[in-house]
């Protein structure tokens, strides 16, 4: 065996050889198999979370939507429910006056 | 199989071929199993690193640029795959090799016993420090230039030769020793 100095940018190859053989594992073609598989697994599952981002995404925005069309709809109705009953109770000031004009335009 | 073969390849995988990848991943399946299992030390371990590094390697492979070496990049890719693993499962229960390692961290090559040249020499590749270990396994027995392992392991390439120097005197004991025995 050669004995190399700490410059040396040689190789040694019989040590080379044997740290190969110690660290070989073996059934190298079920692994190849194996990671291959996954490969094509993978591909679907990237295909699957971007989809599944996008829905995500459009999921919140219909939501975003869909209360946002609710709140209008609701402080609208709620608005003239309101208005009409604070006419209707007198408490809102001038209801009398407002209420006399609409009731004498009838006659 | 030829540089020019694993060039066409890695440019072929590069435009997103599976199939040239997965050829890509035939042909460097021993060394990335070989390089996962010396920083991990267990076997299903390496595995599942340099599976891991495979696939992070195709999911990846937008980003390699076919002009330079297929090897250390995808290596470096393994490298990382089989840290993070150790990383993660540093708190589990003893290490298979620990007992060997613990046997021999004094003398490697004295205490391995019975143990045939290549279990001897796992014990002792596990007394090392991981960045002496990856730069003697990848510079002796991968083939790597000293300057690539560098780059690869985010060092500069003074340190690397520091760390294949100090590596082999511990490895070339237990080589010598078992040669001794053999003589005998």
């Amino acid at each position: 065996m050669s004995d190399l100095s700490p410059l040396d940018a040689e190789p040694d190859p019989e040590l080379g050889s044997a740290i190969r053989a110690a660290l070989t594992m073996p059934h190298d073609g079920a692994f190849v198999t194996r990671v291959r598989a996954r490969m094509g697994k993978r591909a679907w599952d990237d295909e699957l979370a971007g989809w599944f981002w996008q829905g995500l995404i459009a999921a919140s925005l219909a939501t975003v939507l869909a209360g946002w069309g609710w709140s209008r709809v609701a402080t609208t109705s709620t608005a003239s429910a309101s208005v009409a009953s604070e006419l209707l109770d007198g408490s809102r000031p001038g209801a009398e006056i407002l209420l006399v004009s609409l009731t004498s335009e009838g006659r | 199989m030829t540089g020019v073969d694993e060039a066409k390849l890695a440019a072929r995988a590069a435009e997103g071929d599976a199939e040239a990848f997965g050829e890509l991943v035939a042909l460097h399946a021993p060394m990335a199993r070989r390089v996962a299992y010396a920083v991990l030390e267990e076997k299903e371990d390496a595995d599942d690193a340099a599976q891991e590094g495979f696939l992070s390697a195709w999911q990846a492979i937008g980003r390699y640029d076919p002009r330079r070496a297929f090897r250390p990049w995808l290596m470096q890719i393994v490298v990382n795959a089989a840290k993070d693993l150790r990383r993660r499962r540093r708190v589990r229960a003893a290490d298979p090799l620990d007992h060997v390692a613990a046997a021999s961290r004094d003398d490697p090559a004295r205490d391995a016993g019975a143990l045939d040249l290549g279990e001897r020499l796992k014990a002792a590749l596990a007394t090392l420090p991981e960045r002496q270990r990856l730069a003697v396994v990848l510079f002796d027995a991968e083939g790597y230039a000293q300057a690539e392992i560098a780059t690869l392991l985010g060092i500069p390439e003074g340190t690397v030769k520091s760390d294949v120097f100090h590596g082999r005197r511990a490895l070339r004991k237990v080589l010598e020793s078992v040669k001794e025995e053999w003589d005998e």
